[in-house]
């Protein structure tokens, strides 16, 4: 398995919350959406997912290879967006993406290419000499998702990726994880509520109080209807059988 | 490029830019400078009751008496503007919330870490060069002529001060670090402050590692080598522990 992999996976914190015994295969060249309402345990299996979390049972893979083990090798094959861009407030948006780069392990040579590229892709271009600090917070968004999207990464995660991005920036971000994903990439994106990515998804799981307790139909006219209906059937169920 | 080279190339590229680590070198060496020469200033004024205040040392005329008092400051200060540094090197990433980006990357934390780390005592000495400068160029602008080979050791040490204080403070980003901010750092370095004039006072001298650098500037003849050795010893070890940390670190809290 090249793409994502989680089997199992368990991580809970005090009190309770986390995820728990969480299956989930995004194959690589499909786009994955993962909703769930808030707290329902999409950031925590994205940390589980990019080794920012080791997990109490069950395993993770990204690209074959486990995240809190595998060293530097997942630089270059994975990029990701988990709560906060990459993005430094006092350097500018090409700054922030040559460093970007250079994380990634793009080569020095090739790095003023990349940035280049990835500033026009997603829109950035009149912002490459303004320090991210001026920037609004959407265009920040869109920084990091340029960074993390620029070495065409062969596994893409990103949390809420659509947060605070203008309509244009959400249609730009869709048409470059549509691009990756026709290229192979494997690609998770998570929401919580079903936005326009979410929509271009080949496949929507849902996930509540930590669990996976579905998926959904993607192209379903009564898409909406359908998620939350599967929630609320999930939590009468847990009502009636405590955890 | 290897990945400790990538890494001092990123941490460098920050720093540079920002307007913390300029901010802090320029503050920390503009007030030893104005606490040094106004104590020069004190010393010439002839007034008996604050001449005594300065000590003989501080009171005595030419490079003796500024580099005197010179080192007394310096140190003390240098170290809570290194305190500053370090714990904002560390501690931003956590603080600015970029930390969940330095995950799955070809450049590793642990060696982030440590560029970061080898970064704040490469900014020290550059402070401490600095510091020097200013100061022979203010003993130059009182009067004092070019000094004599005896002042221009201290003037060396003075130098060396600021790298080696930023040596045995690593204890700050391990702080901010564990305390995921600056302000873990920060209170850190004052407790380390705090920590070396108690101890120095009850005789532990040079052997607490925090107070070597101090210590050894004033007079190197009563610091032994080992102590010396001690203290860089020991701060290299808290900055391997910090790159340890930074490699193993989960985002749990």
């Amino acid at each position: 398995m090249s793409g994502i992999e989680a089997v199992g996976a368990t991580r809970l914190f005090a009190g309770g919350a986390g995820v728990r015994g969480v299956d989930l295969r995004v194959e690589e060249g499909r786009i994955h959406a993962l909703v769930g309402l808030n707290g329902a345990g999409k950031s925590t299996l994205m940390r589980l997912l990019l080794g920012m979390l080791t997990p109490q049972s069950g395993t993770v893979r990204l690209a074959g290879l486990d995240p809190r083990a595998s060293g530097t090798a997942l630089g270059a094959l994975v990029g990701h967006l988990v709560e906060y861009p990459l993005a430094y407030g006092e350097l500018t948006g090409r700054a922030n993406l040559e460093l970007g780069a250079r994380l990634h392990g793009v080569a020095g040579p090739r790095i003023p290419q990349t940035v280049d590229a990835v500033l026009d892709e997603l829109g950035l271009r009149r912002y490459a000499e303004v320090r991210a600090r001026r920037m609004s917070l959407g265009n920040r968004q869109r920084l990091g998702l340029a960074s993390a999207l620029q070495h065409h990464p062969r596994v893409i995660v990103l949390d809420e990726p659509t947060n605070a991005l203008d309509p244009s920036g959400v249609i730009l971000l869709r048409e470059a994880l549509l691009r990756r994903a026709a290229a192979g990439a494997a690609v998770l994106v998570s929401s919580h509520h079903l936005d326009e990515v979410a929509r271009i998804a080949d496949d929507i799981t849902v996930i509540n109080a930590g669990r996976v307790i579905g998926g959904l139909t993607p192209g379903d006219r009564e898409l909406e209807h359908a998620f939350f209906e599967l929630v609320h059937a999930d939590d009468l169920a847990r009502e009636e059988v405590p955890a | 490029m290897t990945g400790f080279g990538s890494a001092l190339r990123v941490e460098w590229r920050k720093a540079r830019a920002s307007r913390v680590v300029a901010a802090t070198a320029l503050l920390t060496i503009a007030g030893i400078a104005t606490i040094v020469l106004s104590f020069r200033g004190v010393a010439a004024s002839g007034d008996p009751q604050l001449i005594a205040k300065l000590g003989e040392a501080g009171a005595a005329p030419g490079w003796p008496g500024l580099l005197a008092i010179a080192l007394q400051v310096s140190a003390p200060a240098l170290l809570l503007g290194i305190t500053v540094l370090h714990s904002w090197l560390a501690g931003r990433e956590f603080a600015d919330g970029t930390v969940t980006g330095l995950y799955a990357l070809s450049v590793g934390r642990g060696q982030l870490a440590s560029a970061k780390l080898l970064l704040g005592v490469l900014v020290a000495a550059g402070m401490g060069v600095a510091l020097a400068a200013v100061l022979l160029v203010g003993g130059l602008l009182l009067g004092y002529g070019p000094p004599a080979t005896a002042d221009a050791a201290v003037l060396a040490r003075v130098a060396l001060l600021a790298p080696f204080s930023a040596v045995v403070a690593t204890p700050v980003a391990l702080a901010a670090t564990l305390g995921r901010g600056l302000l873990a750092g920060v209170a850190t370095g004052f407790v380390l402050l705090a920590g070396a004039q108690v101890l120095v006072v009850a005789g532990a001298g040079a052997w607490f590692p925090v107070a070597a650098p101090a210590l050894w500037a004033l007079d190197p003849a009563s610091v032994s080598g080992a102590a010396v050795a001690v203290a860089l010893a020991a701060g290299a070890l808290v900055a391997a522990l910090t790159a340890l940390v930074w490699r193993r670190l989960q985002l749990d809290r």
